[in-house]
């Protein structure tokens, strides 16, 4: 009996040293993660009316392809501090677009953003602000429901479109992004489309991976485990693919209404900037000049640079080929700054 | 095979049930099996060179041996050390030879372009080249006698815990504990478990982790600012330290699960006093194979002062040429040379200070003012070591005298501290507990399970979403 009692003891000893342990060492490791910046916490958050937003005041690090550190300002956008109210006798850009804007991979000072504001301030003889309002994954219709319900109030003297043809397909894909819909021929942005119960979860469960590394590391996890990475990680070279690969049938996918229909509701100080490698649809330029909106391609500069044998997609260090690397945004920023001076002269 | 993916653990959870069941006499066929797959899962084609220099070193050996006379021995020795440094000249220093040439030949209207061969330099390959070398040297020197057994000496040269970066081991401490086809001791698995987890953390939540800046600064250093190359600098060399040692520790636990002992590489560098200190506690089996094979066969100090200067510049220069075949190496190398040779100046026949013990606020500050002395040397010449030609090295140093300000300086400076702190706590606590085990001097095996549960979650959560850096010494 004594026996028994004293190996329930030590038993007991074992399993709280355990826990305490493993507790102070998640504690310690967190402390550790968080100060050593080997991940970033969250830094989304959902604002009933924008949607998913970036956390204001937010700093991040970024590695993916590159490296790079900044800060989400007061307003939840990229880049240094900024009041709603634009400063007098100050000319405002605001650019829309997806990652290739948002552009994380490199710092703000050699973003191709960084880049028109100064040249443009040379070339206007003012002063030039540009906000980066690029997120991650948006296509056509997210930009257009962000810049209605977000970047509007901001008042920008010029808006910038980037756009490549995946991005006029309008799938509208992240659930917590607010929907644009025809309805009755009229162009809304709606905030009635979330599904609640996703929403109610996300609530529930963000602070948990807007305050550790730790939860935010599992997550990314689990999202790769569900992307079918979790064998050819753990076999490396001895993982065998079995699943036929994916052949691109290169059919022509056909624009819907609704792309037509925000085309139609640009504010007319709009500017459209291909910044793809395959041209835009005809019928969608036909549109643009319909509506006389001004319309930038990015192909030829690229390819010019591609032709000098400078790639500006692709990453030394990680051996991989992405977004626009720092020579890209050199190209396209000084590319950029002289049309746009010229558009604004004229 | 790197130690920090999956596969290898994986490898490691199929091989060491094996090795344990298999009977004693084929208890070595196993590990140089085991070894051959683990170094073929890189290129299989190299698993043959690795084969050659086996053949030729254990042949070398039972010659040598049997030899009577002194003369023939000489040539054997040759045929070994030619034959292993012949390899190493092909595949690691052949290219360089070239790339340094061609300007010269350029100038009196030479072309050398047909020269040119793509030779993929193949892992770990100064590593057991050494390694065999010394097997040879220590047989032509009396010191050893051959082992008869063909597959003891595979095993010798291939075993897989330190087949690719070391420790360089010699044969006088390894091949007999491989004759003897040992099991592990309790002990041993305890120690062993708690070296491969607390290896790979270091080599992946501070190596890795702080790699990832490293190798974006260094890569482009013209577009970043003085602050963040300085950190990037910084880091480098927490991060080839973690890198380097956690191999290390990975390496000596693996071979305690096969009850193998091998030899210690590290003991805390840079808490040294100066740099004779330092290489004295920095890669030991290569500093004290340098010193042993080369640097008293040049004669060591037994021939006055100046010839001493000299010996030890040639041994620095060629340990770093060992590193790498480039001129940053060479000069990374030379710098050390110096160092040695000006401390050795300084300190005359004083003995070198190792280690501290504590007798007052005085001399704890003047070993901090030491320690830190000793750093910022080491910490320069670790800047052409890292930097990949003379022109980064270059924009480095005109960016440091040019000072530019940061933004980001206090973030950068935070992270580098973050980094240093966690590193220098493993120093501190293996000094004050006298043990590179700390963790096992906790009584309760609960709090070591988990800490070391946790330390295997952060790590195995990180190599899950990052791709496996190499260790930065198997290019060597």
């Amino acid at each position: 009996m004594v026996f028994k009692v004293l190996m329930v003891f030590k038993i007991l000893k074992l399993f709280i040293g355990f826990i305490f342990a493993a507790a102070l060492g998640l504690v310690v490791l967190e402390l550790f993660l968080q100060k050593a910046e080997i991940e970033t916490v969250s830094t989304t958050d959902f604002d009933s009316h924008i949607g998913r937003i970036k956390r204001p005041n937010m700093n991040f690090i970024h590695f993916n392809e590159g490296f790079s550190m900044g800060q989400y300002n007061n307003n939840s956008i990229l880049g240094p501090d900024c009041s709603i109210e634009k400063k007098t006798g100050v000319f405002r850009i605001a650019i829309l677009g997806d990652s290739y804007v948002e552009s994380l991979q490199v710092f703000r000072r050699d973003q191709f953003i960084s880049i028109i504001e100064k040249q443009l301030s040379k070339n206007l003889g003012k002063s030039v602000e540009v906000l980066n309002f690029g997120r991650s994954g948006f296509d056509l219709a997210d930009m257009f429901a962000y810049q209605q319900n977000f970047v509007n109030q901001f008042k920008p003297d010029l808006i910038l479109y980037f756009l490549s043809s995946n991005d006029l397909i309008c799938k509208q894909t992240d659930l917590l992004i607010p929907k644009v819909i025809l309805k009755d021929c009229e162009l809304i942005v709606t905030n009635d489309l979330f599904p609640q119960k996703y929403l109610r979860t996300y609530n529930k469960t963000k602070w948990l991976t807007q305050n550790s590394i730790t939860m935010q590391m599992l997550v990314s996890a689990g999202k790769l485990i569900l992307a079918g990475k979790f064998w050819p990680k753990m076999l490396g070279k001895f993982h065998v693919n079995f699943k036929e690969p994916l052949i691109s049938n290169n059919i022509t996918t056909q624009l819907p209404p609704l792309t037509f229909a925000i085309q139609d509701n640009f504010s007319s100080n709009t500017i459209v900037v291909n910044r793809g490698n395959s041209q835009l649809s005809k019928e969608f330029m036909i549109g643009l000049e319909k509506n006389k909106i001004p319309f930038v391609s990015l192909r030829d500069t690229l390819t010019v640079l591609k032709q000098k044998g400078i790639d500006p997609y692709y990453w030394v260090v990680t051996n991989t080929k992405g977004h626009l690397n720092h020579m890209g945004h050199k190209a396209i920023g000084y590319y950029l700054s002289e049309k746009l001076s010229k558009l604004l002269i004229n | 095979m790197l130690f920090n993916s999956f596969i290898f653990f994986i490898y490691l959870a199929v091989v060491l049930p094996i090795y344990y069941i298999t009977p004693g006499k084929m208890k070595n066929v196993v590990l140089v099996l085991a070894s051959y797959v683990f170094y073929g899962y890189w290129d299989y084609r190299f698993t043959a060179l690795l084969a050659i220099s086996t053949i030729i070193d254990f042949t070398v050996g039972q010659k040598l041996y049997k030899c009577q006379d002194s003369k023939n021995q000489k040539r054997w020795l040759w045929l070994s050390i030619f034959s292993n440094l012949g390899i190493l000249a092909v595949f690691k220093y052949y290219g360089f030879f070239v790339e340094s040439v061609a300007p010269l030949a350029s100038i009196f209207g030479g072309n050398l372009d047909y020269l040119h061969l793509n030779i993929i330099l193949p892992v770990g390959i100064s590593f057991y080249t050494f390694q065999t070398m010394s097997y040879t040297i220590d047989i032509y020197r009396g010191r050893l006698t051959p082992t008869k057994k063909f597959i003891d000496f595979a095993v010798f040269v291939s075993f897989f815990p330190q087949l690719v970066a070391g420790p360089i081991e010699r044969a006088t401490n390894l091949l007999p504990q491989i004759v003897k086809r040992p099991m592990p001791s309790k002990s041993q698995i305890e120690k062993g478990v708690v070296l491969i987890i607390t290896g790979l953390f270091k080599k992946v939540m501070i190596g890795d982790a702080a790699g990832r800046i490293v190798d974006n600064i260094f890569s482009q250093p013209d577009i970043y600012k003085s602050p963040e190359l300085l950190a990037a600098l910084v880091l480098f060399s927490i991060q080839i330290y973690a890198d380097f040692s956690g191999y290390t520790s990975m390496a000596r636990g693996t071979a305690k699960l096969l009850g193998i002992e091998l030899m210690k590489n590290f003991e805390q560098p840079y808490l040294s006093q100066n740099i004779t200190e330092f290489w004295r506690r920095w890669h030991i089996s290569l500093s004290s194979w340098l010193k042993d094979y080369l640097y008293i066969s040049l004669g060591g100090n037994r021939r006055g002062m100046k010839r001493t200067y000299i010996n030890l510049m040639i041994t620095m220069l060629l340990g770093g040429l060992w590193h790498g075949a480039s001129w940053n190496f060479i000069l990374w190398g030379a710098l050390h040379g110096v160092y040695l040779v000006i401390h050795k100046l300084v300190s005359d026949k004083k003995k070198v200070k190792y280690g501290y013990r504590y007798s007052g606020l005085l001399s704890l500050f003047k070993y901090l003012i030491n320690v830190t002395l000793t750093f910022f040397l080491v910490l320069f010449t670790w800047l052409f070591f890292r930097s990949p030609d003379f022109s980064t090295a270059t924009t480095f140093i005109m960016k440091m005298i040019y000072w530019e300000s940061s933004p980001f300086t206090m973030r950068f400076f935070i992270i580098t501290f973050s980094f240093t702190f966690v590193m220098i706590l493993f120093d501190i606590l293996n000094i004050i507990q006298k043990s590179e085990v700390f963790i096992l001097t906790i009584k309760n095996k609960g709090v070591i399970m988990g800490i070391l549960v946790v330390m295997l979650l952060a790590s195995f959560l990180f190599m899950f979403q990052n791709e496996a850096l190499p260790f930065i010494y198997f290019q060597f």
